[in-house]
């Protein structure tokens, strides 16, 4: 799939509580091209048009959200480097096209997993310090860790490389992973 | 003994290894326990006399590694490279290998002289693992000696290796530590050019700089140099794309991984007592009952102890009182004699023998057993109401019962950030002295209502300060990152020691500080400079605060004790029904002044042991403002 392809869908999700009209999204693209692109869209099945109204289908929401949360991911994790805002933003637009689909797939903060799941270690976001301070304390990308319970009001504890660790909300949110089964 | 040659030894390892109990065995009743210069991390040092040998053991911080996340990773660090200890025993838990390899890594970069004490193997042997400690020593190529700490078991053949090291009787030459030949590359041609290293190895000081560690950059003084290490750690970044410190780090677990792998073999998992425990400590419904239970427990023995042991104190000293007075002497001499050094004494003492003793043994026992992680572990986010983390639960609930053992419990935290928030936090925390005060006041006279208001304001503003603190005060600090150690029997024979000789730690540093105020109040009493003090401030007092002046009096001797404010404004008005002296209003706006005003001057001590005589001061002129502040402002809108 074109990355403009790709901005589209990730443009028709944010916006998608709003009725966007076909010749809004033009002028927002500004791209010779628009109408071709856009056909090949409805083709993939990706869109669809009434009445001149733009909206997703049920694949192309998938999609769109698949690459918001890319962008989303990647910004924060700009912003936390210490990278201005804009310049974050415009870099997350360009990067969220090249992530790899097999990485992306069922990555989620550590939050998410429940009692007894397994995941890998994808990447933490946050200063220096404390990603030193976790990497030092075994948390590399492609460590496995288990989830062993959860404490009430967000604290986890996990097991990994042998021995156990309670970490607090703020930090486990900043620890995203791959689930394993 | 002049004639015994002295070694220095120092422990190294991560936190929960049983490096204390190491530390007992070697060193035995010939210990101190302090601070390291400076800094408010305790440090513990003793020696041994073994076979000619005069040798000094330092005990340091546990750690997981020496990327300065805390002051205690840079205490260990410098000691290391600066000190430089002949022999460094490295204590490894041998039931979680994989990340004390870790560290052992870390120390043999710092090039230190390494004896592996593998600690636990009883445990391990319970849990039904197996080492290799044979082919552990092989690999590693660096002595390795099974101990089990607590029975003493591989104590003795653990300094013997140490001597034979020092002797040069074994050829010493750890294994090394290889990152690929990109990253091994730039190093030799950063050891080429970087001359002046001080005291650090050369390869370790160069690969800090790559990892662009800030202490060390510090001190690298030509700009040329900077700019080479970052193109060349510019150039590592984007071949591995990855940041420079992961990769080291990375490098060092692999290694790490595979020679656990190698060594530790794993039999079937039978029964874990500790995971079992834990199904009931860490249950979301059932751990909160046990907290609150262990809660309760701690408190009750605390005072129960206190209180027994205080009314000895008290006849004692009271027969000790009688028999001074008997003695024929200049009367204002013996009034400072005893009202002055004799009151500051006992004050002392009535803190530190029957408060802080239980204090420190059940700490030292919630520490041993890994309780303590629990406790934090499961009021993390209440404490994060107030910008601190779940460690900082204990101690600042320590603080219901007496303000010092909760300022020194601080320390238990890991920046100084943190430790400066719980400490100064710990301080307002409604006392039992202060409760005292606060029901023989507002609950005696105006009821329980109130007292439940008074202690509402209070925990507001504690929550406040939190919140201001945790803005305001400059430093890093993280959420929780903690360690669970398995659940064990802690030793009842390291916890009374240690107990023993913090308590005498404690009795050096507080006693001077409180038997001199207690000294100079005394002494400006004789004088009659309080009676100036008192005119002084009654316009304050009186206009202010709606205060009758006298009240002044109570208040500076509260300082000692905060008791005193309750007793004495008794006995200065000659009379215990307060509500014929006080209005209500002024009752409240007491109770308050008493609460905020002053930590009293043990606090103080243990304060100033904590953060520093000039952030004491500092915290102690906040206090006193603040709670004139807080008076003055009742006065007007009550």
């Amino acid at each position: 799939m074109k990355e403009i392809e790709e901005e589209i869908l990730e443009y028709l999700f944010r916006e998608k509580e709003k009725r966007v009209e076909l010749s809004e999204l033009k002028n927002y693209f500004n791209l010779e091209n628009f109408d071709e692109i856009i056909n090949s869209l409805i083709d993939e099945g990706k869109i669809k048009i009434e009445n001149g109204f733009i909206s997703l289908t049920q694949e192309g929401e998938i999609k769109g959200k698949d690459i918001f949360e890319k962008h989303e991911l990647v910004e924060n994790f700009l912003k936390d480097i210490g990278v201005p805002q804009d310049f974050a933003h415009e870099k997350a637009c360009e990067i969220e096209h090249h992530i790899d689909e097999e990485k992306m797939e069922n990555l989620s903060p550590l939050s998410d997993l429940n009692n007894g799941e397994k995941g890998e270690i994808v990447l933490i976001r946050g200063g220096r310090g404390l990603i030193q301070r976790l990497y030092d304390m075994g948390l590399t990308p492609g460590t496995e860790i288990k989830v062993l319970r959860k404490a009430p009001f967000g604290p986890i504890e996990i097991s990994l490389r042998g021995y156990n660790l309670a970490l607090g909300r703020g930090v486990v949110n900043r620890i995203w992973v791959k689930k394993k089964s | 003994m002049g004639q015994e040659k002295e070694l220095t030894i120092s422990l190294a390892g991560n936190a929960n290894v049983g490096k204390s109990a190491i530390f007992n065995q070697l060193t035995g009743s010939h210990q101190i326990i302090g601070n390291w210069p400076g800094k408010t991390i305790e440090r513990r040092e003793g020696y041994l006399i073994y076979k000619g040998y005069k040798i000094r053991v330092v005990d340091l911080p546990g750690i997981y590694s020496f990327s300065t996340y805390s002051e205690e990773e840079l205490i260990s660090r410098d000691f290391i490279v600066k000190e430089k200890p002949d022999i460094v025993i490295n204590v490894v838990d041998a039931l979680h290998l994989e990340r004390n390899l870790f560290f052992t890594f870390q120390l043999i970069e710092l090039e230190s002289k390494l004896v592996i004490a593998l600690n636990q193997v009883d445990l391990l042997e319970k849990a039904d693992f197996n080492i290799d400690s044979k082919k552990l020593e092989e690999i590693l190529n660096i002595p390795v000696i099974p101990t089990v700490a607590i029975e003493g078991k591989g104590i003795e053949k653990l300094i013997e290796k140490c001597i034979e090291i020092y002797e040069g009787k074994i050829d010493y030459k750890p294994i090394n530590i290889r990152y690929g030949k990109e990253v091994e590359d730039r190093i030799d041609e950063l050891i080429k050019i970087v001359k002046e290293t001080y005291y650090y190895p050369k390869s370790w000081f160069v690969i800090k700089l790559l990892e662009g560690d800030e202490e060390i950059k510090k001190l690298v003084k030509d700009e040329n140099i900077l700019k080479i290490v970052k193109e060349k750690s510019e150039e590592l970044e984007s071949i591995h794309g990855e940041p420079i410190s992961l990769i080291l780090t990375q490098e060092k677990y692999n290694l790490s991984n595979r020679i656990t792998k190698e060594v530790l073999t794993k039999k079937e998992k039978k029964f874990n007592l500790s995971n079992f425990l834990d199904k009931f400590f860490l249950h979301p419904f059932f751990g909160y009952i046990i907290l609150i239970i262990s809660l309760f427990l701690i408190f009750y023995s605390i005072f129960k102890f206190g209180d027994f042991i205080s009314n000895y104190l008290d006849s004692l000293f009271e027969i000790l009182k009688n028999s001074l007075l008997k003695i024929n002497m200049n009367e204002t001499l013996k009034k400072i004699l005893w009202d002055g050094i004799g009151e500051g004494i006992i004050g002392g003492i009535s803190v530190a023998l029957p408060y802080l003793i239980p204090f420190y043994i059940l700490l030292s026992i919630l520490e041993d057993s890994g309780y303590l992680s629990r406790m934090a572990f499961f009021t993390d986010s209440f404490m994060h109401f107030i910008g601190l983390h779940g460690k900082a639960f204990f101690p600042l609930m320590l603080g219901f019962g007496c303000n010092v053992p909760a300022v020194l419990g601080s320390r238990i935290l890991e920046t100084k950030k943190q430790k400066f928030i719980t400490a100064t936090l710990a301080t307002i925390v409604p006392c039992s002295a202060r409760t005292i005060v606060i029901l023989g006041l507002v609950g005696i006279f105006l009821g329980f209502k109130y007292v439940l208001i008074i202690y509402i304001i209070d925990f507001i503003i504690i929550f406040l300060f939190g919140k201001i603190l945790s803005i305001f005060v400059p430093g890093k600090s993280y959420g929780l990152i903690m360690e669970m150690p398995p659940l064990r029997k802690p030793s009842l024979k390291i916890v009374l020691k240690q107990s023993w000789f913090r308590i005498k730690d404690f009795i050096y540093f507080a006693f001077p500080i409180i038997v001199f105020g207690s000294f100079l109040l005394q002494i400006l009493n004789i004088t009659h400079l309080i009676d100036g003090f008192v005119k002084l401030v009654s316009p304050l007092f009186l206009t202010f605060l709606g205060l009758p002046t006298l009240t002044s009096i109570p208040l500076i001797f509260g300082i000692l004790r905060k008791e005193l404010t309750l007793i004495m404004l008794f006995s200065l008005f000659g009379t215990n029904d307060v509500l014929s002296f006080m209005t209500p209003k002024q009752i409240i706006i007491y109770s308050l002044i008493t609460l905020f005003y002053f930590p009293c001057i043990a606090t103080f001590a243990a304060l100033k042991r904590e953060i520093g005589l000039l952030n004491a001061i500092l915290i102690t002129i906040l206090e006193i403002l603040f709670a004139f502040l807080l008076g003055g402002l009742l006065n007007f809108i009550l």
